[in-house]
């Protein structure tokens, strides 16, 4: 993919001033666009191309399907009253047939998804900068921070294979829901939860509901069990092997959820090495002062220009880009 | 009841409300299908696969009140059931085959001034495109997705969706014979401006 030609086409399609000139409905702004491609000639077809993109095609608008939506909406429907029948008659009959129906229906829908493919995973991956919202089968949600990737295998939809962040909200259910990273296993039965694992650790915020952990210590043979409750933050690396319990009294690791990343008096370097994870970029810092330097800030996690910008104000420096995808901060 | 946002339906749905099921149903119904339709010819396996998203949507009125957006949920959902249920009718192909999303003349909204020739070269160099970029044109332009909701529907990023774009109107340019073809994008814009918005 040619990064630097989409991001100019993004860059126009958010410029007022450009749009008014693909559809010419400024004189102010034609004059500035063509006075602007007289100067950098070289820019031109790829503004005609944007334009393009722009204008589109024109198609028909969509039919209306009124026989099939009604013959559908009505198949529907009876499917509805027939469910509810069964439950208001379920009472009438011995529980062993209505279990056995709904089991049957369980198997029947189950076995439709689950028996395709079962052995290939399911993988969920975002890029740098990118969040994603994913329904799981077992209709629990997650959202996926940047630079994350998430599998699971069919037969298995609530044992999730983690690596980065992702923010849970899964479905009471009797099957336990398992989030494996590479340091530790999440175990859940219904609730809502932030895992980070990035960096040779994973951090563990639990929101609301309960949730235990299985770590593996080295000292001995099977997983030690830990409980948390609602305000709990765990951090455990498997390299180091400790394991720290902070409470946490506002809800600073869930607010990337919404775009922002918030850092409370953190080293400079730390944060640093946040960006990189979410943005792909690698940041230099010049002078031993900055390495030591600790700040409380709050970054936008799809936004690397206004990042930037914000850690400049904060810092009072510049921060220039010295390489490909390289950025250099100076005191 | 139908100037009501989806939200606002999807809250109701959550309480029960089977009249707001109906119309979030019949809302969508249409370009679902027409979309499906597009992905395979078995009409009636299109139909049956929104009448099970729909059934389980509303026996799972959570799903959708999670998401910020219903509209690429429905159409995620549509296309990985209807690829589910063709892959377990017949061969494994695990994407979506090249011949699909075809575009046919009747898909074009037909000018006085357009001459028939232009029209069929459109169409053929439409459907010459590989089909992940006939997917992005078809979604953005026929059922007004936002390069956002397009980016979820097709499973690629943001990014991806712009450069699908590029490379299809940049292949659209240097292609000799469709050279009149920005003097028929203008005359076509005027028609369609009533459907193209400004936010992308």
């Amino acid at each position: 993919m040619n990064l630097k030609a989409i991001n100019q086409i993004n860059a126009w399609l958010k410029d007022e001033s450009f749009l008014n000139w693909v559809h010419q409905s400024n004189t102010a702004d034609i004059a500035k666009w063509e006075r602007y491609f007289v100067l950098h000639p070289e820019e031109r077809p790829l503004a005609e191309t944007t334009k393009d993109i722009v204008k589109g095609i024109a198609f028909r608008s969509i039919p209306l399907y009124e026989v099939e939506e009604k013959r559908v909406l009505t198949k529907i429907n009876e499917r509805l009253e027939s469910i509810s029948k069964i439950d208001r008659t379920s009472q009438k009959r011995p529980i062993w047939v209505a279990l056995a129906a709904c089991f049957a229906l369980l198997l029947g829908s189950i076995g439709l998804y689950l028996y395709l493919n079962s052995a290939q995973p399911i993988v969920f991956a975002t890029n740098f900068g990118e969040t994603k919202e994913i329904v799981l089968p077992d209709s629990s949600t997650v959202i996926l921070n940047a630079n994350s990737e998430l599998s699971y295998q069919l037969k298995y939809t609530r044992k999730i294979h983690l690596k980065g962040e992702a923010f849970f909200n899964v479905q009471k259910s009797d099957i336990p829901f398992k989030v494996f990273t590479s340091d530790l296993t999440v175990q859940v039965l219904g609730t809502t939860f932030n895992v980070n694992s990035r960096l040779n650790q994973t951090r563990v915020f639990l929101e609301k509901g309960a949730v235990q952990l299985a770590i593996p210590f080295s000292d001995s043979p099977q997983d030690s069990i830990i409980q948390m409750s609602p305000g709990d933050l765990i951090t455990y690396s498997k390299e180091n092997q400790v394991l720290v319990n902070t409470k946490e009294k506002d809800n600073t690791n869930t607010s990337w959820k919404t775009g922002t990343m918030v850092f409370k008096n953190m080293l400079l370097p730390e944060i640093a090495a946040h960006i990189q994870e979410i943005y792909g970029i690698e940041i230099r810092l010049a002078s031993e002062q900055l390495k030591i330097r600790s700040m409380t800030i709050a970054l936008p996690n799809k936004n690397l220009d206004i990042a930037l910008k914000s850690l400049e104000e904060v810092l009072d420096t510049k921060v220039k880009l010295i390489e490909e995808r390289t950025y250099l901060i100076s005191q | 009841m139908s100037t009501l946002t989806d939200k606002t339906l999807i809250h109701q749905i959550g309480e029960g409300n089977r009249v707001a099921f109906n119309t979030l149903f019949k809302r969508y119904f249409s370009e679902l299908f027409h979309y499906g339709k597009k992905i395979t010819v078995d009409e009636a396996m299109v139909e049956d696969c929104i009448q099970e998203l729909f059934l389980y949507l509303f026996e799972h009125p959570k799903v959708l009140s999670n998401i910020h957006s219903p509209k690429s949920y429905l159409y995620t959902s549509i296309r990985y059931r209807l690829l589910a249920a063709m892959k377990k009718q017949k061969s494994p192909t695990a994407t979506l085959p090249e011949s699909i999303l075809q575009f046919s003349h009747e898909d074009f909204l037909i000018q006085q001034e357009q001459n028939a020739c232009e029209q069929a070269l459109l169409q053929r160099f439409l459907n010459d495109l590989p089909a992940r970029q006939r997917e992005a044109i078809y979604l953005k332009y026929y059922n007004n997705l936002s390069t956002k909701e397009i980016a979820v529907v097709m499973n690629i990023s943001y990014q991806g969706v712009l450069n699908m774009l590029y490379k299809a109107f940049k292949n659209m340019r240097s292609n000799n014979n469709l050279h009149l073809l920005s003097e028929l994008m203008i005359s076509l814009f005027l028609f369609a401006s009533c459907i193209q918005t400004y936010p992308f």
